[in-house]
């Protein structure tokens, strides 16, 4: 009833081409935004930043990357917990060696920069090899990058427990305090690492990158780029033949899924743990990212968004769920009971819904369009 | 220069200074590699058959070696423990195809991937509620102790000439075994394989013999006698640019040969299948082979126990056991009325099912079967390192294994594994050693596997051409 778009004509080619043309979408893409910047700033409590939406943009982030891979170009990718590590420990070594007066904004680009081309070097089995023997071949990222981090004292600049901790760091750094050369950024400058930061102003930094960052994932994956991505995926071949170099293609898809990671990491480290080791970025990681990227919807930018809302709040739910239903059982079977339950939801979603949340969604929106007359 | 002097050069002169404790560091790589095969082999049969890269494989282990030491612990033997899991086995594989497989027909192999990392954690989940997460102890009534052979109870000559003979007749029994999968597999673009020796193969034979002579010139100039590691690495030092060298050389030249007799073995082959000569292979083959590589097992056994290298006896228990179970695989699979079925699910879905064989049946037969292996792994992982959530973890390492020896092929699986099983603990122990590096064994078998893939995608013995670009 509401939501129709009978009579909406196009008039020229940029609306037609808008990322949401009809304007009951805008509206609610707008209002959504806005509430996402101001409610949790008024309302949430320190537990809600710290547990629920830090993480969860966190893992935003990383799927948007690991979608760009997987559900774009259609290389499997196992190794997204490396390249988060690569984020987090080159972030650190460049804001506490080289550029301790930089804000954490060039910071996290730097080092997204960093894991881009780590994941460009990792990305070249990709141009041999395909599906699951590729996903194997990341693995190799995944285990050696994490042994370096571990063995090599360089890393965490020679820390005797191998952590790496986050020092107080504003957004903008020095240059946007009184007398930098960025001094009316002054009023957006607040400490957003370190534990004593306020999780307010950590979560709306997050929350900032995240939606320009997807922002840009959603333009470049309808521009150019994207397209031939797309070709690439569909058939790799058929690609070739009509002028697609798979050697740019896919190493530049390696580069920008890894950038994405790699910024993730490095905000992970940043705003979410203060101090890791390489432990906060093992396999587990890397799988959780995947299953976001899956369940959320392959190649799909608001499937990013969902599955790692699905990920991050369902094993949440399941902790809260239990004892308020009254159930009251030791520690360790409810963390058995725990897992069995993810690991039967994840099941459940899978044959469901394969195509993921993203298409549920859209289902959602064609079903609305005809409501409340199907005919 | 001191870099690859440590690379290049001193693991091999700490190999030659103790031959011993090198036959030590082999075999216990060996016994590893079988375990990581049996892993390696639950995948390899249920990618066959369903497509399906089931990561659950190692939470199968864990969950087979929790159900037995559980059901040990209620007071029931260990024989009938064995056969009462392996039922519970049997039974999860009818639960998974009832709950999981019959609903993802047709789906991408992703999804199904997926959904067996949420089965990993159901499992997981599950065996630990059932039979608590506290690790345990597995009891299978083997000792783990060294095997010790007297001085002077086999005559050593006879004992290598065994060895020598048998090993000989094994590789000529795997390589029909070979030639005869690969007439199997052959297409038209094998026809196409590439010349004997082909010009830079030339060039780069030359190269590596030039070098190698110039590496032999300056040793010969202050040859060196190496009697023990450690005067040599300092003498070395003196030496390092022509012993590098005479080494680099040789590793070219040994390189060139194997791209030469591959590429050799390839055409021949290729024009064997061609001109279709190879006779069938039948099971006297089997046989023969069986008897061969247990003859060149037990011999090698032997000499290692001469050579003073002692073998551990539970892990010597594992090999035989592995090989065992392959043995009755192959023969489930090439004599019995459901292994041709299940070959001919492997080789096409749609072709099996026309001619009446049922898909889901042979789903429930192949996990079923993978789940029986997953016995045989756990029993033998649980009772070396008892039973805890780590045994899982061992899937991951049964991956490399699986790019070295092919997703779609059982003895690649088992070789690829003795392979990964020895390089891992050669690097670990040699060249951990020389580069002043530990925990190699944590990333070695996956960049092993990484490079192999840049040479071979498809694997040791991958038959289909896999996806490649």
């Amino acid at each position: 009833m509401f939501y129709r778009e009978a009579g909406q004509f196009k008039t020229s080619y940029a609306a037609d081409q808008a990322i949401f043309p009809i304007p009951q979408d805008r509206v609610v893409v707008f209002v959504f935004l806005i509430a996402a910047f101001v409610v949790p700033p008024a309302f949430a409590s320190t537990y809600w930043f710290n547990a629920i939406l830090l993480p969860l943009l966190i893992y935003t982030m990383a799927a948007l990357g690991l979608n760009i891979l997987v559900g774009y170009c259609g290389q499997i990718s196992l190794g997204t917990g490396a390249f988060m590590a690569v984020g987090a420990y080159s972030s650190y070594k460049l804001t506490t060696v080289y550029f301790p007066d930089l804000g954490l904004v060039f910071i996290f680009l730097m080092s997204g920069a960093v894991a881009a081309a780590v994941g460009v070097l990792f990305g070249l089995p990709s141009l041999r090899i395909k599906g699951f023997y590729l996903a194997v071949a990341t693995l190799a990222a995944q285990f050696f990058l994490q042994w370096l981090f571990n063995k090599v004292p360089w890393f965490s600049n020679h820390n005797s427990t191998g952590t790496i901790e986050s020092p107080p760091r504003t957004i903008f750094g020095k240059i946007a305090e009184p007398g930098g050369t960025l001094e009316f950024l002054s009023f957006l400058n607040p400490m957003v690492s370190s534990p004593n930061a306020s999780p307010a102003n950590k979560y709306i930094f997050a929350l900032a990158l995240v939606v320009l960052m997807a922002l840009a994932a959603k333009n470049l994956v309808r521009g150019r780029m994207g397209r031939k991505w797309m070709a690439i995926r569909d058939m790799d071949i058929a690609a070739q033949l009509i002028g697609i170099r798979p050697l740019h293609t896919k190493l530049s898809a390696f580069a920008t899924s890894s950038f994405y990671c790699g910024v993730a990491g490095a905000m992970m480290l940043f705003l979410y743990l203060n101090s890791a080791e390489t432990l906060a970025f093992s396999i587990t990681e890397s799988f959780n990212v995947l299953f976001m990227v899956i369940i959320g919807g392959l190649g799909s930018i608001l499937g990013s968004f969902l599955g790692a809302g699905f990920i991050v709040l369902v094993p949440i739910l399941l902790v809260n769920a239990l004892p308020a239903l009254g159930i009251d059982i030791d520690v360790a079977t409810r963390r058995h009971i725990e897992l069995m339950l993810f690991g039967g939801l994840m099941i459940f979603f899978l044959i469901v819904e394969p195509h993921g949340f993203a298409r549920l969604w859209q289902l959602a929106k064609e079903k609305l369009r005809l409501w409340p007359f199907p005919h | 220069m001191d870099f690859l002097l440590a690379l290049l050069v001193e693991p091999f002169l700490a190999m030659g200074a103790r031959p011993d404790f090198f036959g030590q560091v082999f075999i216990g790589g060996l016994l590893t590699g079988v375990m990581y095969a049996l892993v390696a082999l639950g995948f390899v049969l249920i990618y066959k058959a369903s497509g399906v890269f089931n990561f659950a494989q190692g939470v199968m282990v864990l969950f087979a070696a929790l159900t037995l030491v559980g059901l040990m612990e209620k007071g029931i033997p260990l024989w009938a423990a064995i056969i009462l899991t392996a039922f519970v086995m049997l039974l999860l594989a009818v639960v998974i195809e009832w709950a999981i497989l019959r609903h993802m027909v047709n789906q991408d192999q992703i999804i199904l991937f997926m959904a067996t990392i949420g089965l990993t954690f159901f499992l997981e989940g599950f065996g630990d509620t059932l039979w608590g997460s506290n690790v345990k102890k597995l009891e299978i009534g083997i000792p783990d102790a060294r095997l010790v052979i007297p001085p002077g109870t086999l005559d050593a000559r006879l004992v290598i000439a065994v060895f020598a003979v048998s090993a000989l007749a094994s590789l000529f029994f795997l390589h029909r075994w070979r030639a005869h999968a690969v007439r199997r597999a052959f297409d038209f673009s094998r026809a196409l394989a590439p010349p004997a020796v082909t010009p830079r193969q030339i060039f780069f034979a030359v190269l590596g013999a030039a070098i190698l002579a110039v590496g032999l010139a300056g040793m010969q100039a202050g040859w060196l006698v190496i009697e023990d590691s450690r005067p040599a690495r300092a003498a070395l030092r003196s030496h390092n640019f022509f012993i590098s060298a005479a080494v680099v050389g040789a590793i070219v030249l040994v390189g060139v040969a194997l791209l030469v007799s591959a590429n050799a073995a390839g055409r021949r082959r290729a024009r064997a299948a061609a001109e279709d000569d190879v006779p069938p292979l039948h099971y006297g083959w089997f046989v023969g082979l069986g008897v061969a590589v247990a003859a060149f097992l037990v011999s090698g056994v032997a000499w290692a126990a001469m050579l003073r290298v002692t073998i551990n006896i539970f892990e010597l228990f594992a090999a035989v056991l592995a090989a065992v179970l392959v043995i009755v695989l192959a023969l489930f699979f090439q004599k019995t009325r459901v292994g041709r079925a299940l070959r001919a699910v492997a080789d096409d879905h749609a072709a099996a099912l026309s001619v009446g064989i049922s898909l889901r049946g042979i789903w429930v037969i192949v996990w079923a079967v993978a789940g029986l292996v997953a016995l045989a792994a756990g029993i033998i992982w649980g009772g070396k390192s008892g039973v805890q959530f780590s045994l899982s973890l061992i899937a991951l390492k049964a991956l490399p294994v699986l790019i070295l020896g092919g997703f779609t092929s059982v003895p690649g699986a088992i070789i690829g594994g003795l392979i990964i099983g020895v390089g891992e603990k050669l690097a670990e122990v040699y060249w951990g050693l020389a580069l002043g590096i530990d925990a190699i064994e944590n990333w070695f078998a996956y960049m092993l596997a990484l490079v192999f893939l840049l040479f071979r995608p498809q694997g040791l013995f991958g038959e289909k051409i896999i996806e490649r670009v």
